[in-house]
């Protein structure tokens, strides 16, 4: 699954490295999952699994959590509010999100390192 | 340099950028510029390519020409009027500011969805400014149509439409009526189906690059000399 909605032309190009280090720390990683579960409620999506056992394994779209590309696009756009930063469109775009664990990895990866004491 | 919208270009295999015929890239709702760049990247050498992208954000790596309300019961479509409008505005004015910079020979435009459909809105509009218009997936507004009725004949304006009989976005039967439109307009139509859903597939790529190809060396063929 990619964040493209409808009107995706074509493959998709190669995207980063989304395995990279949790460099955001566990926070960003809730935040992924509370949006996840957040908007599954709001659109009142059917999923395999309660929704309070979101775990990583779990598959983000169809025989899973049911997450169609135009809620992961939503889902996007509430992780931006929640973070306070914006994605890179071709990061996103070229990405592929099959599991839950893929879109932590994805943005915890993206997220700008948290700022230590003392930093200025 | 800093144009109306953020764009991306390929200039021509030889030569300069200046003079050279030059093809618009418009993408569709939801994604942006670079995908449908990276497959038109691979269309005739001849050609400046020129990817914009949509004003409006919807998320990362999503943009719209104009928004739209589907109405669940009947299907039908509810178009953004005011950003539709705003849209075509910012086009319009790049479309300006891209035949001041590359002064290009020939303008060409390719659109898929919702590109497809301000890419025709701009051809219907201005028919002399275009050399030719390849509209993937779309349609015509019914509000554009009615500015265009009076003067616009397309006087063999060449014109790709490829259309995807399973499209679940705009429906075929929508696409065939714009076609037949521009057609009754004095379009010269190059018209292709395809069994497939609102994609844009390596076959259907194949087509427009043949047709642009085609297209750009019957425009630029040189004049046969009889001799008495």
């Amino acid at each position: 699954m990619t964040a493209a909605t409808p009107d995706t032309a074509g493959p998709d190009t190669a995207g980063p490295d989304t395995a990279g280090p949790d460099t955001a720390g566990p926070d960003t990683a809730g935040i992924v999952r509370r949006v996840v579960v957040d908007e599954l409620r709001a659109n009142q999506v059917t999923a395999s699994a309660p929704l309070d056992q979101v775990t990583d394994d779990l598959v983000l779209g169809s025989g899973g959590l049911g997450i169609s590309s135009l809620l992961l696009l939503h889902i996007f756009v509430k992780l931006e509010a929640s973070l306070g930063f914006t994605f890179e469109d071709a990061a996103v775009a070229g990405a592929r999100f099959a599991t839950v664990g893929d879109l932590v990895r994805f943005v915890t990866s993206a997220a700008p390192a948290p700022r230590r004491a003392g930093e200025t | 340099m800093a144009l109306e919208l953020l764009y991306d270009e390929r200039p021509p295999g030889a030569g300069g950028s200046r003079g050279a015929p030059l093809l618009l890239v418009l993408h569709g709702w939801g994604t942006y510029r670079g995908p449908l760049f990276e497959l038109a990247k691979g269309f005739d050498p001849r050609l400046t390519i020129v990817a914009a992208q949509a004003p409006v954000r919807i998320g990362p790596g999503a943009y719209r020409w104009f928004d739209y309300q589907r109405d669940p019961a009947t299907g039908a479509l509810t178009i953004d009027d005011d950003e539709e409008r705003a849209s075509l505005a910012r086009l319009e004015r790049f479309v300006d500011q891209l035949v001041a910079t590359w002064a290009p020979g020939a303008l060409y435009l390719f659109g898929h969805s919702q590109g497809a459909t301000m890419a025709l809105t701009l051809t219907l509009r201005r028919p002399a400014r275009f050399a030719g218009c390849a509209h993937l997936n779309g349609r015509v507004l019914s509000r554009r149509l009615a500015e265009v009725e009076r003067p616009a004949p397309l006087a063999g304006l060449p014109f790709f439409f490829g259309h995807a009989t399973q499209d679940p976005i705009i429906p075929l039967s929508l696409g065939r009526q714009t076609r037949d439109h521009v057609q009754r307009l004095g379009g010269s139509i190059v018209s292709r189906e395809y069994p497939v859903g609102h994609d844009v597939t390596p076959e259907i790529i194949s087509h427009v690059s043949t047709w642009l190809t085609d297209t750009i060396t019957q425009q630029h063929a040189p004049r046969r000399h009889h001799s008495a």
